[in-house]
């Protein structure tokens, strides 16, 4: 195994919070920018809405029901043209029915609940994010402040996140580079922080394995000298084997005797 | 004795991984600012491009009625309108055909006026009237200023990288521990022993390297000594039986007793002892928390900001409180420092901090930090208060053994830290907290009027598997323990899975959430492992404090209001601490199984058809709990949800009892 080895494990004991910590700052570098790009892409889309709506409601200070603004259709169709990812623009009356669209089936029919702020019409701009789209609303309000209608503006929901792999190789491809470096760093150090340990472990396993091969008390005495921690270990293994070798010579004599 | 362990080792490794980990977050950090910049500019110019496409029109539906561009009445007030709602764009000049600025307004914030330091791509947009060249409107964009949207980032990423740091010390501790530090450790152990004559143990560890060869060489000099003696005593065995004389068989047991003295011996292989690795389960909750929190954060910044109080509660109750737990015991030396009422000064002072400090206009993450602050504070509280409380217990009830000091106390006192954290200066969410506090403190003082089983038995005596057994005489074991755990387990899982569905069905699912709250699930499951192991051992302890307290949680998210992506987060945290809890009661009701009653039904087996049951118990909790929300949608959903689960439960512990009860002895045995 590779990593058996006292400097690999500290290698690896010091490599895993780096790679953590770099995942977690791409996730998080990912989560900005995402999080960015989809406030952007928000805004602007609302500000399209609230354009259009500014220009229904102008019409119906004048006077104008909403049904007859003429302009509208032709306005719709210009913003959607202009601006990048809207998938379609309606603008619905009282009741929630389509009036006017850059998609004609939904004109005339009953615009779905689920495009509709949760608790009902307000004054209020409002964003609904559903499976496969995002509906960007703003109520129309007529003069006496009650809302009479709204324009929404739906969106595919892929296009909030379109760009957002291609935004962030520079990213991931800078993090692996200095994850390379610190992995490099790392693996230094690990040598640097375990040489005296490992050579300490092998001088230890050396002198274990001496006192092993050991049969007198010179030759343990001996195996140990050159490591002077273990000495007093080699002399509690060479007073046991000490007196081991003396029952057995004492068990031998005795079968002799007998 | 023999020493392997270098001083300072794990202190010197967690210095040099800051260090390391400090290399890759700058790299990061300043490429994530470049990539802020150049991905997202364009969508910033687009829209500057809207909002000056609006100019025009209104520009050009004014200069349809015949008024000159430069006598446009009001056009100032439009601009200014613009600039207000705008904070990227900089100016917003109108020229007329000749190129020359008829109408200009500049924004004056932050010094943006003379433009300086800022970097400023205009937009440049042709007026029209009647199909002939009107004049231009040109838009200048204040990147620089726009930027400041992004102010977050750098908190984003500091908070990453605190956040990293936390988390790598913890990971390199563990790791270090249990890969070179136990090892070293049983490296110790064993010399050790072999000093003291204690040559009964052999080292489990087979692995190679340095650590490995020693303790191998360990192995066969121990080996080796117990063969030499196992050689002797046969040699012994074999010349005793041969010599009859009397005073030769005194000789030899002397001579016996001699060898043996303080020294013991293992003939054969040895026993094997392992590496005693510490996994402490509260850091590793911690980390894992952490982690959760620290991958979602922005988002639960955004989330912070937006949802109602009640469903943020509850989604970041698994995170706190184990954030409170965890530092509630890493503040030993503090607490043993200042005593119990200096802490609880220096907590109350802390939790305090955010309540007097202005966050107004702060950026979220600082008010976020600031509460975190109010946490710690409120875990040094609970811990001091905890010692104060478990003292005085102690004193007034001398039979009370010491592990009740201070889970409850613990429990109360972090459950206002909670409150303290998630409130913060935020008074809106008042009164959710309050009604959060009110149930929690009614739930806490029925446990402790109710008092499952003898009110006055302490912990250390409370019924084990014998008692069970002779309250249940006729029943076997595992039936006694599926009526105590498995209701419980079902409960618990029960609440989960109401939360859950009710929060998909309602919310659907934003990008995002669905990694959020898996490792929310798997955070929820350690914390509500450990926290229903403390608990199962605390004085009220057991499956009926647990599931009261777990219970309690799931009605109080079930009566709040929730929203995505919160509220996912929210149920599958809820889900998690609720299985990880039922989790902890399977463990702690298999170790109160005595050894007999372990070895008789096999513990693996108890514990799998538990396991079965409960998660059996579960799914119908959860399917009967959706099955009633589909049918019966509004405020009676949860009356009804409770209703399915209770009768799920019962019905699965039915279930459970006679599928025990009848071919149990031939299918445990």
């Amino acid at each position: 195994m590779v990593l058996t080895s006292l400097r690999m494990r500290m290698f690896a004991i010091l490599l895993a919070p780096i790679g953590l910590s770099v995942i977690l700052f791409c996730a998080i570098a990912f989560n900005i920018l995402q999080a960015n790009y989809t406030t952007l892409v928000a805004d602007r889309l609302s500000a399209v809405a609230h354009d259009i709506r500014d220009v229904l409601e102008g019409s119906l200070n004048l006077g104008l029901p909403l049904t007859a603004v003429q302009e509208t259709q032709a306005l719709i169709e210009r913003e959607r043209a202009r601006n990048l990812g809207i998938s379609s623009i309606v603008v619905f009356g009282e009741g929630g029915r389509g009036l006017f669209s850059t998609d004609p089936q939904i004109v005339g029919d009953q615009i779905p609940g689920d495009w509709l702020p949760e608790r009902g019409l307000e004054t209020q701009p409002w964003i609904r994010f559903r499976n496969d789209e995002v509906v960007i609303g703003a109520p129309i309000v007529n003069s006496f402040q009650q809302p009479v209608g709204g324009v929404l503006i739906r969106v595919a929901r892929a296009y909030f996140s379109f760009r957002k792999v291609e935004a962030f190789k520079p990213v991931a491809a800078v993090a692996g580079i200095f994850t390379l470096l610190a992995a490099g760093a790392a693996f230094v150090t690990a040598g640097l922080l375990t040489r005296d340990l490992r050579e300490h472990l092998d001088a230890t396993a050396r002198g274990v394995e001496r006192l092993r091969a050991a049969e007198t008390q010179e030759e343990i005495e001996r195996s140990v000298e050159t490591s002077p921690a273990l000495k007093p270990f080699g002399e509690a293994v060479g007073r046991t084997v000490g007196l081991l070798r003396e029952a057995s010579r004492t068990v031998t004599h005795l079968d002799e005797t007998a | 004795m023999l020493s392997f362990l270098p001083r300072g080792l794990t202190r010197r490794l967690a210095i040099a991984a800051i260090g390391l980990i400090v290399i890759p977050w700058l790299a990061v950090f300043v490429a994530t600012l470049g990539a802020t910049r150049t991905s997202l500019g364009p969508e910033v110019t687009r829209k500057t491009e809207t909002e000056g496409r609006y100019l025009a029109f209104q520009v050009e539906r004014a200069l349809a009625f015949g008024i000159p561009l430069a006598e446009l009445y009001g056009m100032d007030e439009l601009l200014d309108a613009t600039l207000a709602e705008n904070a990227h764009i900089l100016y917003v000049h109108v020229l007329d055909p000749d190129g020359r600025i008829v109408h200009s307004r500049v924004a004056a914030r932050n010094g943006a006026a003379n433009g300086a330091d800022h970097y400023t791509p205009t937009v440049v947009l042709e007026l029209e009237n009647q199909g002939a060249p009107a004049g231009r409107i040109v838009l200048g964009q204040d990147m620089a200023a726009h930027m400041e949207l992004y102010a977050g980032v750098h908190w984003d990423l500091a908070l990453a990288l605190v956040i990293s740091l936390v988390l790598g010390v913890e990971v390199l501790r563990f790791l270090a521990g249990a890969f070179v530090v136990a090892p070293l450790r049983l490296a110790e152990t064993l010399t050790g022993r072999i000093a003291d004559g204690d040559f009964t143990a052999v080292a489990a560890d087979q692995s190679g390297g340095e650590i490995g060869r020693l303790l191998s060489s360990l192995n066969r000099l121990i080996r080796r000594i117990n063969r030499r003696y196992e050689e002797l005593l046969a040699y012994a065995e074999d010349v005793r039986h041969a010599v009859f004389e009397r005073q030769a068989a005194e000789e030899i047991q002397q001579l016996a007793a001699q060898v043996s003295g303080q020294r013991r011996f293992q003939p054969g292989t040895g026993v094997e002892i392992t590496a005693q690795k510490e996994i402490p389960l509260a850091r590793l909750t911690i980390f894992l928390t952490w982690t959760a929190v620290a991958v979602q954060f922005p988002a639960l910044l955004r989330t912070f900001a937006a949802a109602d109080g009640g469903a943020m509660l509850i989604s970041l109750l698994a995170g706190a409180l184990a954030v409170l737990i965890y530092a509630g015991r890493c503040l030993d030396p503090v607490i043993g420092r200042l005593g119990s009422r200096g802490s609880a000064l220096l907590g109350a002072g802390l939790a305090a901090v955010p309540l007097l400090l202005p966050t107004d206009g702060q950026p979220a993450a600082a008010v976020v930090v600031l509460r975190l602050l109010s946490a710690l504070g409120a875990a040094i509280l609970a811990h001091a208060t905890g010692e104060a409380f478990g003292l005085a217990l102690i004193r007034t009830r001398p039979e009370a053994p010491r592990t009740i000091r201070s889970p409850l106390a613990e429990a109360v006192i972090c459950g206002a830290g909670l409150a303290a954290l998630l409130a913060g200066p935020d008074q809106a969410r008042a009164a959710d907290l309050a009604a959060v506090g009110l149930i929690g403190a009614a739930g806490i003082l029925a446990l402790v009027v109710l008092r499952p089983f003898s009110p006055d038995r302490p912990a250390a005596t409370w019924p084990d598997s014998t008692e069970l057994l002779a309250i249940l005489r006729d029943i076997p074991t595992a039936t006694a323990l599926a009526l105590v755990v498995l209701p419980t387990r079902a409960v618990l899982a029960g609440f989960g899975g109401v939360i859950v569905p009710l929060m998909v069905l309602e919310a659907g699912w934003p990008l995002g959430t669905v990694p959020y709250a898996l490792m929310m699930l798997a955070v929820g499951f350690l914390v509500g492992r450990a926290v229903g192991a403390r608990l199962a051992r605390s004085v009220l302890g057991g499956p009926f404090a647990l599931s009261a307290v777990i219970a309690l949680t799931g009605i109080v998210s079930l009566l709040f209001e929730t929203d995505a992506p919160a509220s996912i987060v929210t149920g599958l945290a809820s889900l998690g601490l609720m299985l990880g809890a039922a989790e902890a009661l399977v463990e702690d009701a298999l170790q109160r199984l005595s050894a007999g009653d372990r070895r008789r039904h096999g513990e693996r087996r108890i514990g799998l058809c538990l396991r079965f049951g409960g998660g059996l118990a579960c799914f119908a909790g959860i399917a009967l709990a959706l099955l009633a929300t589909a049918i019966w949608p509004g405020s009676g959903q949860i009356l009804l949800g409770i209703l399915s689960i209770v009768a799920a439960t019962l019905l699965a512990a039915l279930a459970t009892v006679h599928r025990f009860r009848q071919p149990t002895d031939a299918r445990l045995r």
